[in-house]
């Protein structure tokens, strides 16, 4: 694997939604944290959390996540 | 979608809120009670330990493993509220304190062993320190790195 890292428009579209954090959180079932520290690059989000934050988004993990050649 | 209910939020913070400050203020107590067992060890000078002697050596080990507990998720509040207080960012800060914590172990119990087998009393003296060391290490981790992520929570609010 090449070196990589995850990068993310989470905060766009959740925004674009018309959602606070806490309202992503609340849809995702996970803590206003966790939402902002995906959003901040801090946590890697799991497969399993990916899907249901794109699933609240009404959008897909592509259009959220994606990898930079670093 | 699902419909939104503040409340609900609002409850999974105050609990993660609750469980940061019991991961401060724990570790901070079993450290303090490290001088029960140094001065219970010091009053036996060799006599043989009654029942409450037992207990006073152990009482910072059952704080870190109160601390250890609740790091894990296996306290009757983390049982209760499961769904509040086992995220996947817990689960993240969980493995990353016990990470820590482990380590303080190792260096701990590395040193009291040959303490030990110098002084057999240091070395009792040295595997409590290690061992409340090691449950501190895994309360003040969480502890911290939870308090980062509020801290860029609170910048993003």
């Amino acid at each position: 694997m090449s070196s990589s890292r995850l990068a993310s428009r989470l905060k766009e579209a959740r925004i674009k939604a018309g959602l606070t954090q806490a309202e992503l959180a609340e849809l995702a079932g996970v803590s206003r944290k966790t939402v902002n520290t995906v959003e901040n690059g801090v946590f890697i989000p799991s497969t399993v959390l990916a899907l249901c934050l794109a699933r609240a988004l009404n959008t897909t993990v592509e259009d959220l996540f994606w990898l930079v050649e670093i | 979608m699902r419909k939104i209910t503040k409340p609900v939020q609002t409850r999974r913070d105050q609990l993660q809120a609750q469980r940061t400050s019991i991961l401060w203020t724990f570790p901070v107590v079993g450290l303090a009670l490290l001088f029960i067992p140094w001065a219970t060890l010091n009053d036996l000078n060799g006599d043989t330990p009654r029942a409450i002697d037992y207990l006073r050596l152990s009482l910072p080990v059952i704080y870190a493993w109160l601390v250890v507990l609740v790091v894990l998720g296996w306290d009757k509040q983390s049982w209760v509220n499961r769904r509040f207080l086992d995220d996947e960012l817990t689960q993240v800060f969980r493995a990353r304190a016990l990470k820590a914590a482990f380590i303080v172990l190792m260096i701990g119990t590395t040193i009291s062993l040959p303490l030990m087998l110098w002084r057999p009393v240091v070395g009792v003296m040295a595997t409590i320190v290690a061992l409340t060391a090691a449950g501190a290490a895994a309360g003040f981790r969480f502890a911290w790195l939870d308090r980062q992520a509020s801290e860029a929570d609170a910048a993003d609010e």
